[in-house]
């Protein structure tokens, strides 16, 4: 009896020192709170129950055990509480989807803070939902093609022998409704201020224009399509995309 | 409460219709030359729960509204009718203004309610519009919000079991709600 008890209290000393160890050891504030794992509570209960059939009642288990197994539910309680994990194939998952998520927060909002994007894109994540799961990415997928069909034809317009301003005008005005309908906010910037010199007919001006719209549609474009790829990375690694407010 | 009266003129047919189909939500007929306002127009108004056909421009949005040059095909009243026209302002041929006219001079489609978009905001563009019969003139880009608002305007030929419609047309219910 003697020798039983004493190796149940070496197994949840054993148990409560790899438990605050791991909990030691994992520092990362981890902001997603995940539920507790079934079989939790169930371990819990079991080690109760291993403690009461060695002695008569809890009450009287010899100091050294109830110390361990007030360790071993001070370990899991805490950890319950605070949402953290108990490290595992599962836990090292979601630690990895998590930093993912977090990654993506990161970046949408430097996207948004740098003017790359406004409102009107958070409206379109908006519009997405279960029947059409891809409706953003298909969206500026038809961007990207009208725009590489209008940055050609802007091209092609400003290297005519006699440059048709009307035609070019409408070109940029084609350009700036679909940007600003994607929420393109410095593609649409730009595109005013190209409208103002085809305006004035002004040939250099057009053309410094064009380079720099140009420009700013393969900035926006990259960063959308990096966007995506981490949307695809967490939604890969089993996590939801967070929705951006 | 018995039903009340209602001002709707296409409300006759409806009267005494117990039964509402599944399908009879409002038709939407969109028209605008750029592929990605269309898109994004149409999941709209898909998400406001109604159906909606697209038009590239004025002519193919008459051929629709069965007002083409052939005049055989005369969807609008063998298919499903539309019950809104939400139109571009700039679009090249026909623009979104000829179309209006168009709509309002023709004696079986004047009174389907045209809402004109524009990414401008010109007033005497906007005072154009309005005085030659358009319900509404909303600046692009378009949000839920504004869709949301746009319902009221919609026409409803028979009474829908559930929906209220509040705004110039008021429906005569055959059940006992309001």
């Amino acid at each position: 009896m003697r020798k039983s008890l004493e190796f149940v209290n070496k197994v949840a000393s054993m148990f409560t020192f790899i438990i605050c160890m791991r909990f030691a050891l994992d520092l990362l504030p981890i902001g997603i709170s995940q539920k507790a794992p079934p079989w939790k509570p169930l371990l819990v209960l079991n080690i109760y129950r291993l403690v009461c059939t060695t002695s008569s009642s809890p009450l009287q288990t010899p100091f050294s055990l109830r110390r361990s197994f007030i360790g071993v539910i001070y370990a899991f309680k805490s950890r319950t509480i605070k949402g953290k994990r108990c490290p595992s194939k599962k836990q090292e998952t979601m630690s990895a989807v998590a930093q993912l998520q977090r990654q993506f927060i990161e970046y949408t909002t430097s996207l948004y803070n740098e003017g790359y994007l406004d409102d009107q894109f958070t409206q379109l994540q908006k519009l997405q939902d279960e029947s059409n799961p891809d409706f953003v990415v298909e969206v500026v997928s038809l961007f990207f093609e009208d725009s590489e069909k209008l940055l050609n034809n802007l091209a092609t317009a400003l290297q005519q022998k006699t440059v048709d301003y009307k035609q070019v005008d409408s070109h940029v005005h084609q350009f700036k409704g679909s940007s600003s309908s994607i929420g393109a906010q410095r593609v649409t910037n730009m595109c005013v201020v190209f409208r103002n010199y085809c305006e004035e007919k002004n040939l250099e001006g057009c053309m410094q224009c064009l380079q720099q719209v140009r420009h700013e549609y393969v900035l926006v474009r990259n960063k959308l399509e990096a966007l995506f790829r981490l949307e695809q990375q967490i939604l890969q690694a089993g996590g939801s995309v967070p929705m951006m407010e | 409460m018995d039903s009340s009266s209602s001002s709707s003129t296409g409300a006759g047919g409806g009267v005494g219709m117990n039964e509402v189909k599944e399908e009879e939500r409002p038709h939407v007929l969109v028209v605008d030359d750029s592929l990605v306002d269309r898109k994004i127009m149409e999941k709209l108004f898909t998400n406001s729960a109604c159906k909606v056909t697209t038009a590239d421009s004025g002519k193919k949005a008459l051929e629709l509204l069965g007002q083409g040059e052939d005049k055989h095909t005369e969807i609008n009243h063998q298919g499903p009718k539309i019950n809104l026209v939400v139109t571009d302002y700039c679009m090249p041929g026909m623009t979104g203004y000829d179309l209006l006219k168009k709509v309002k001079e023709s004696s079986d489609i004047k009174e389907i309610p045209v809402i004109v978009v524009s990414s401008e905001n010109v007033p005497t563009r906007i005072k154009k519009c309005l005085e030659e019969g358009a319900q509404e003139f909303i600046l692009k880009p378009l949000k839920q919000a504004d869709v949301k608002k746009l319902r009221c305007h919609m026409q409803f030929t028979k009474p829908m079991k559930g929906r209220l419609c509040m705004g110039r047309y008021t429906m005569k219910r055959t059940s006992d709600n309001k």
